[in-house]
């Protein structure tokens, strides 16, 4: 390529796509005036590959299928791509190790470890002396004897989870050693069961509603790191969690006071710096409690549904889009939280008592009429299976929008449950099977 | 020879995974309320661009396209595609 190629166009960045992240049509719209894109995609996952003929439409696909990274760097080498990312937690240590290849900016390997590695992520935080409660990493060969030997002396109550999973799937809550053992050998019963997990004392809720009446004493907030210095463009509230730790919505702005919010930012950029993060976005999750802010997670890409339901609520502002400025290294400039005239939201409805199977969703047209919903998805239907331990994943429905004020939005979470009806059952078999297209006149569909 | 919203309804059985029949939806009933993802929106995309030999330009490549039959009726004829005026009065 010349240099006057070079000069003349937009800057071309490698994005190291997974269906599990950021949808392509997103991505696409993104990175319009931004970059050129060239998608990076393990053909090998049928999940993924399915979406090739779609990335092919915006640029150029490079199949990473049973590659080396320096293979991968040589092809993108010759596409002279000027930046490389992705989103998805799974493929950072990839990435890293992809740009480092390229001598491009992203997390380094080491950071990329951290950011997804619950262990190792813990344990640089707690080197920089930021409270972390105390952790356990329970090996995927452990056996019983093991598993009682690293639960003893452990401060219950705790919370076991994957060592590295996201969407509080398999997240549980742990009140003794007897149930340790007892889940754990659950957990490893299962088909999916051969993986670390690790066990985290219970982070004890406020003495008072710190999060706003009528949300969890948790938030997240999202951050942009430039050249070292990280500025946030805000903090989303919680509504309250369904057993035992599945989340059911998130909202931005917050209607936390001014002063937590400032001590908030203050923790997030700390836990930034201990994991030695110098660029990208974040999403770092954090419980309010008595003695202060404490870090539960921080993830290094924003938070999914984040992006929309900031530039809802701001009238433009895209996380998304900001990653991909920062990866092409158009410079961004953030200085402070991004000022929003509506108030975003991202609801998760379950059934109001769990169940194994959705028979019936009856009042979706209703709820989709009401002033301030933008959008509404199924996600598990009638005849569908729908399991707790999938985590928030496993909802029924979510909408998005925009309302005025936090009475208005506490008003909608009511409305989810008065207009829209959800039936269901537990048992092995759904009454009916799962929907034939070709003519299923004894199925009850979701017509409202 | 059928109109295009029922080579439609045919794609969108065949590939979409709806939570409903699709000759049971109105051509404006919201596809995203039965079940419509961001997987089975890719399948639709590819279906329509086989079942009509067209290719959607990027212009249309948007969540509203996908968003009901009659919105992909519009992209599909937004590319040429001509009608059966007869097979849709009768439907």
């Amino acid at each position: 390529m010349s240099t006057s190629d070079a000069a003349s166009r937009l800057p071309r960045l490698a994005y190291v796509y997974h269906p599990l992240s950021f949808a392509p049509l997103s991505i696409r719209d993104a990175a319009a005036g931004v970059c050129e894109l060239v998608w990076v995609i393990d053909m090998s996952d049928p999940d993924a590959a399915v979406f090739r003929r779609l990335l092919q439409k915006s640029g150029p696909v490079i199949d990473a299928a049973g590659r080396s990274v320096d293979d991968v760097a040589s092809e993108l080498h010759e596409l002279g791509v000027d930046g490389v990312v992705s989103l998805h937690d799974a493929d950072l240590v990839w990435t890293a190790q992809l740009a480092q290849a390229l001598g491009l900016p992203f997390h380094s390997v080491e950071t990329a470890v951290k950011l997804t590695d619950k262990y190792a992520q813990r344990s640089a935080l707690a080197a920089a002396g930021l409270a972390v409660p105390q952790f356990r990493v329970i090996p995927t060969e452990a056996g019983p004897d093991e598993v009682t030997s690293i639960g003893t002396g452990f401060a219950y109550p705790a919370v076991l989870k994957p060592r590295e999973g996201q969407s509080s799937r398999d997240t549980l809550p742990i009140a003794s050693l007897a149930e340790l053992e007892s889940t754990v050998a659950e957990l490893r019963a299962r088909p999916t069961g051969a993986e670390e997990f690790i066990l985290e004392q219970f982070v004890p809720d406020p003495s008072t509603p710190l999060g706003g009446e009528g949300f969890a004493p948790f938030v997240s907030v999202e951050s942009v790191v430039e050249h070292g210095g990280i500025a946030h463009a805000g903090i989303s509230s919680r509504t309250p969690f369904r057993w035992p730790f599945r989340e059911t919505g998130y909202c931005t702005p917050t209607a936390i006071e001014p002063d937590l919010q400032e001590e908030i930012l203050r923790v997030a950029g700390e836990a930034a710096a201990a994991l030695g993060i110098t660029t990208g976005c974040l999403h770092t999750e954090i419980k309010l409690t008595d003695d202060g802010p404490v870090v539960i997670e921080v993830n290094g890409r924003p938070g999914g549904g984040m992006s929309e339901m900031l530039e809802r609520a701001s009238g433009g502002f895209s996380i998304l889009r900001t990653a991909l400025r920062l990866a092409v290294g158009d410079p961004v400039g953030l200085r402070d939280t991004v000022p929003t005239d509506r108030i975003g939201y991202l609801l998760y409805v379950f059934p109001t008592t769990d169940l194994e199977w959705i028979d019936t969703v009856d009042g979706l047209s209703d709820l989709a009429a009401v002033d301030g919903v933008d959008e509404i998805v199924l996600v598990r239907g009638p005849g569908q299976r729908i399991d707790w331990r999938e985590g928030s994943e496993a909802h029924v429905f979510h909408l998005t929008g925009t309302v005025r004020d936090f009475e208005e939005l506490h008003a909608l979470i009511g409305l989810t449950t008065t207009l829209v009806q959800i039936g269901g059952h537990d048992g092995d078999e759904p009454f009916r099977a799962l929907p034939d297209p070709k003519g299923r006149e004894d199925v009850h569909d979701a017509h409202d | 020879m059928s109109s295009i919203a029922d080579t439609i309804r045919g794609v969108l059985n065949d590939v979409a995974r709806l939570t409903a029949d699709a000759s049971t939806l109105s051509d404006d009933d919201d596809l995203y309320q039965r079940g419509l993802t961001s997987h089975g929106t890719v399948n639709v995309l590819m279906g329509i661009e086989d079942a009509f030999d067209i290719e959607l330009p990027d212009s249309l490549l948007r969540r509203d396209t996908f968003a009901s039959i009659s919105a992909l009726r519009d992209a599909v004829v937004s590319c040429g595609v001509e009608d059966d005026e007869s097979a849709q009065t009768a439907s």
